[in-house]
Formats: C-alpha cells, sequence, structure tokens
C-alpha cells in the first residue's frame, strides 16, 4: 500500500455542516482535500486523493450510506476512517464496529474530541 | 298389589309351609338388597341417616335369614306343626322388633357421625338377642281375644312402624331416602297388623291366611322400598350423567373463550409493541434532527467566527458554540438512552465540564466531577447543563489571572431531599461591588438568573478560599 496523503476528506450530506469541519481541520493546520456528500462520490475521492483521514458521516444522500462508503476506502485505499454520527442506537454503532472504524464520535463533536482524535489518527498513518 | 295379593291369599286361605318358606326367603332377600343399596347411597352420598338405616336393615337381614333356615330343620322329638309353633312363630317376633326399632332408631341417629354405626349395629344385635330369649318364654298364639287378636305379643311392632312412619314423614325437606322409608314403614306396620290375627295350622278358623298376608305385606314393604331406593339412585346418576355434559359443554365453551381472549389479547399487544416501536423511532428521528441542526448552527456560528476581526465578538460567538454544545450533548444522552425520555446526568456533567476546560482553560486547570447518579429528563438537563457551562466558564474566565487553579463540580442530595449542585474553584474570588457591577451586564448572570428561576431553585455564591455557587433545587428522583 503506498503511502497516503496528509490530508482529510469529509463526507457529509449537510454541505454547511461539511464547511463548518472543514474550518476546523483547517484551523488544526491540515489539508481539506476535498468534500463528499454521497458514498459513490466519497470512494471516489478517496481513490484519487488517497488522505490519511476521512471523517465519514453516518447518513448520506442515496442508498448506500457512510459505512457502506468505509468499507470500499478500507479495502481500496486504507484510510484512517473516523466516524462522525448523529445516532446512537446500538445497531448503526455494531455496523460501524463492523467496518475497522479507527474512532467513532457522536454529534455534537466538540473542538478538543475532533483536534485530538485526528491528531491521533494523522500519528497512526505515520503522518504526524 | 299389595291388596289384590292380600285378598287373593284370603280367599283362597293359602297358608302352606312351602309358600310360608318363599315368603321368608323373599323377606331375607329384598332386605338384604335394601341393606346393599342403602349402604351405596351412603357411600355416595355420605349421609348417615343412609349409613345407619343400612346398618339395620344388615341386622334385620340376619334375623330374617335365622327365621328362615329355623323352620326347614327341626329337632328330632318335634312334629313339624310343633316346630312351626316353636321356631317360626318364636323368632317372627324378634325380627318384627328389631327392624322397626332399627329404622326408627336410624332416624334418631341421622344426625350422629357415621363412625357410630359399629356400636349401633352392636346393639341392634344384642338387642335381637335379647328379644330372641324373651320371646321363647312367652307364648306364640292365644285364643282369639279382644277384637280377636291371637297374638298380643306382637302388638308393639305395627303401633312402632306407625311411630317411623310419621317420623319419617316430618322429616321436611330431608333426603329423599326418608320419604320412600315414610312409604315402606307405612304398609310395614299396615302388614303387621294382620299377623296380629294370624294361627297355627291346626286352628280352625276364619281367618286362615292372616299369617300369610303379614309375610306377604312386609316383601311388598321392602320391594316398594327397594324400588325407591333404586329410582334414587338412577335419578342421582340421571343427574349426575347431565351435570356432567353440561360441565364438558361449559369447559369447551370457557376454552373458546379463553382462545378468544388470548389471541386478542396477543393481537393489542402485538399492536401496542408496534406503536411502541414506532414511537421509538419517531423519538430517535426527532433527536437526530435536532442533533443535526444543533450541528447546522455550530458550523454556521464556526465559519462566522473565522470571518470576524473583533476579539470581543469572537469571544462571544465561542461562548455561543459552549452552550450549543451542552444542548446538543442533552440531546446525545436522549438518544443513547433506553427509553428516550430519561437519562443519568452524572456522566454528562462530567463531558460537559471536561469539555468546556479543555476548551478555554488551557492544560493547568484541574477539574474534579462529583455527581450521584440522578435521572433527568429533558426539563432538568437542558437549565443544569446550561448553569454548569455558565458556572464553569465564569470560573476560568474569571478565578485563575495566572492560569493555575482547580475547579470542582458537586451534584449530591441533601437530607432533606433537596438536590444541591456546587460549582468551586480556588481562584481569586471575587469583590462583591465589581460583582455586582458584572451582574448588571454580563450575558452568563444573567442567564445564570433565568435558569435558577427555571429550576425554581435558590442559588447562592460566596467567595471563601475562591468562589463557590451553590444551586438547591427540588428533584423528586422522578424524571
Amino acid at each position: 500500500m503506498t503511502v497516503l496523503e496528509k490530508a482529510v476528506l469529509i463526507v457529509e450530506d449537510e454541505h454547511v455542516i461539511a464547511m463548518g469541519l472543514s474550518a476546523q481541520i483547517e484551523d488544526m493546520g491540515l489539508e481539506v482535500c476535498g468534500t463528499a456528500d454521497t458514498a459513490e462520490d466519497a470512494v471516489a475521492q478517496a481513490r484519487i486523493h488517497r488522505p490519511a483521514i476521512i471523517l465519514m458521516d453516518v447518513r448520506l444522500r442515496g442508498k448506500a450510506d457512510g459505512v457502506d462508503a468505509a468499507q470500499a476506502i478500507y479495502e481500496s485505499v486504507g484510510s484512517k476512517i473516523i466516524f462522525i454520527t448523529g445516532s446512537r442506537e446500538q445497531q448503526t454503532i455494531d455496523r460501524i464496529k463492523l467496518d475497522h472504524p479507527f474512532a467513532t464520535l457522536f454529534k455534537p463533536v466538540s473542538d478538543r474530541q475532533l483536534a485530538t482524535t485526528v491528531s491521533e489518527a494523522m500519528l497512526a498513518a505515520g503522518q504526524a | 298389589m299389595f291388596g289384590l295379593g292380600a285378598t287373593c291369599i284370603l280367599i283362597w286361605q293359602v297358608q302352606s309351609p312351602i309358600f310360608h318358606t318363599i315368603l321368608d326367603t323373599s323377606a331375607f332377600l329384598a332386605s338384604g338388597l335394601v341393606a346393599l343399596l342403602l349402604w351405596d347411597i351412603s357411600k355416595r352420598t355420605n349421609q348417615p341417616l343412609a349409613w345407619f338405616l343400612a346398618i339395620a336393615f344388615g341386622v334385620l337381614t340376619m334375623a330374617e335369614l335365622l327365621h328362615t333356615l329355623i323352620a326347614l330343620e327341626r329337632l328330632s322329638w318335634e312334629t313339624a306343626a310343633e316346630a312351626e309353633v316353636r321356631w317360626r312363630a318364636g323368632t317372627w317376633a324378634p325380627s318384627a322388633y328389631i327392624s322397626a326399632i332399627g329404622v326408627g332408631a336410624a332416624l334418631l341417629l341421622r344426625t350422629y357421625p357415621q363412625r357410630l354405626g359399629a356400636a349401633f349395629a352392636l346393639v341392634l344385635i344384642l338387642l335381637y338377642v335379647a328379644l330372641l330369649a324373651i320371646f321363647q318364654f312367652l307364648p306364640r298364639y292365644l285364643l282369639p281375644g279382644f277384637f280377636g287378636i291371637t297374638r298380643p305379643t306382637l302388638i308393639g311392632v305395627p303401633l312402632l312402624w306407625m311411630a317411623a312412619t310419621f317420623g319419617y314423614w316430618r322429616l321436611e325437606k330431608g333426603p329423599q331416602v326418608a320419604s320412600a322409608v315414610a312409604a315402606s314403614a307405612s304398609l310395614m306396620a299396615l302388614a303387621h297388623c294382620f299377623i296380629l290375627f294370624s294361627q297355627p295350622a291346626d286352628y280352625p278358623s276364619l281367618t286362615i291366611g292372616t299369617g300369610m298376608v303379614a309375610h306377604f305385606g312386609k316383601v311388598a314393604a321392602d320391594l316398594l322400598l327397594l324400588l325407591s331406593l333404586t329410582q334414587i339412585g338412577a335419578a342421582d346418576t340421571a343427574r349426575r350423567l347431565r351435570a356432567e355434559s353440561e360441565l364438558t359443554l361449559l369447559n369447551k365453551y370457557l376454552e373458546q373463550r379463553i382462545g378468544e381472549r388470548t389471541s386478542e389479547l396477543v393481537g393489542a399487544n402485538e399492536r401496542l409493541s408496534q406503536a411502541l416501536e414506532e414511537r421509538d423511532l419517531l423519538l430517535r428521528e426527532v433527536y437526530h434532527r435536532v442533533k443535526n441542526n444543533l450541528q447546522l448552527i455550530d458550523s454556521i456560528v464556526t465559519l462566522q467566527v473565522r470571518r470576524l476581526a473583533d476579539p470581543d465578538a469572537k469571544l462571544a460567538l465561542k461562548g455561543l458554540r459552549r452552550r450549543l454544545y451542552a444542548l446538543g450533548l442533552v440531546h446525545q444522552q436522549l438518544m443513547g438512552s433506553p427509553d428516550l425520555k430519561t437519562f443519568d446526568v452524572s456522566p454528562f456533567l462530567k463531558e460537559l465540564s471536561e469539555n468546556i476546560i479543555e476548551g478555554i482553560g488551557g492544560r493547568d486547570i484541574s477539574l474534579s466531577v462529583k455527581a450521584i447518579p440522578l435521572n433527568v429528563g429533558l426539563d432538568i438537563a437542558i437549565p443544569l447543563g446550561l448553569l454548569v457551562t455558565e458556572l464553569v466558564t465564569n470560573s476560568l474566565k474569571h478565578a485563575f489571572p495566572d492560569g493555575k487553579g482547580k475547579i470542582e463540580v458537586v451534584l449530591d442530595r441533601r437530607e432533606d431531599g433537596t438536590m444541591v449542585l456546587v460549582v468551586s474553584d480556588n481562584g481569586t474570588g471575587y469583590d462583591i461591588l465589581e460583582a455586582s457591577e458584572k451582574r448588571a451586564h454580563g450575558l452568563g448572570t444573567a442567564l445564570i438568573d433565568g435558569l435558577v428561576s427555571q429550576l425554581k431553585a435558590i442559588i447562592r455564591v460566596r467567595s471563601m478560599n475562591g468562589t463557590i455557587s451553590e444551586i438547591l433545587f427540588a428533584h423528586d428522583g422522578e424524571p
């Protein structure tokens, strides 16, 4: 597996939230390589940009959700995936766990939670 | 039937030893059957009267057997006629008396427990033996005397039977057996009137055959009782069969009703749990939307902060984000709770406080959160979360000029049941004048006042080795 880029891909179907997350990531001094609002788009962008980290919402537009996208990306790219979900249902959490997530954050995500998790993920990806 | 038979006997003057033996045997068999039937009825219905009657008839059956057998054998020196008089006539009287006495005594004993039966049987047998002995010394026959009576020693028997008839007749609402005995006893009384006029074969007289009429009457009375008792048994059986079939029908009906009700309940249960699932789904969806919208607002605020140059404005918006976070965290807890209505406030307070400290405090502020487990709903959780946010923020902003210190958040229940929330720091404390100045202008203190009044709480703020804010509010444990 080739070395990944020190960048973050944001997958979130609410564009304003995606913008907010981008701002938070940039404030941490990291690059946002793109945003996607469907699972297909997310997989495609992940393959193009090969980001070290992906912030992944579970609910997305279209049929496939963030868990499906994460599965595909984990197999083909190997990015560290941080789930950001609004749901705390056990069913969703169990599905996420199958997908080798690096971490799962529950909305609302505080600045410090995001910052800590992202820097840990970068460290794990060998990009610190 | 008895009338017809009696008339025939009297007209043809039937009085042969063979006929006599046939009637004696019939009386023995009939009373034996009566005893067995009564015994059976007493076992089935547990009636003491039937039980004592069964004993009376059982003793009578033995007496009748003796009366029948004794005539068949005679002592060698006796002529047949002598034996007739000596033994046949001699054993008639004891059995006639013992049957009337036994049936009457059974009536008197009817309220006593059945375990007296053995004693009753013994008394009757002893009485019979005594009577047997006494009547061996009394003359069997006399010349016709008062009213032409030839056997005055037997005059007590019809009288006893009349008394028994009257007694059983009087037993109103008593067991069916009693009325059957009454009818039979009246016939016994009549039959034993005839025996008073009987004579031995060698007494030529117009009243030949009266002895046979008496025997015949006795058998008829036994048979009448037998018939009545059989009818009672048959009626019992019919009643029981009817009751059983009714019970079976009722059981079937009940089973059917239970089946119907069960399936109704199962259906209702399914509908109810479906409705509950739908409610849960809907609530989760609502909480999800609320959180998403809060996140949306938070994102907008985040974006706005980046475009502002004014540090005061930036600070104000950061304050707004802290408050939004508190609201979002409440909904996050709610979504994770089993009933979707309440959650334990203690981990929530910990997470909330930590987030605020790390957001603005830096690494030199230590935090301790000691909260007892307390289940709360939205009504308490939101004001409580916002209050902690404001108080912890205040301490962070004002208490530690050098950036070092300690903040404590405590939630506890006092002995009187009141809840107390304490937020304290070991910082600089405050100056009263300065504080009242701030009260007039600060958004934080205005919010605190509003939230305190919403909780119907009391707030006490003291400056003692730092600032201690104490909020007392009522919470009965039921969210």
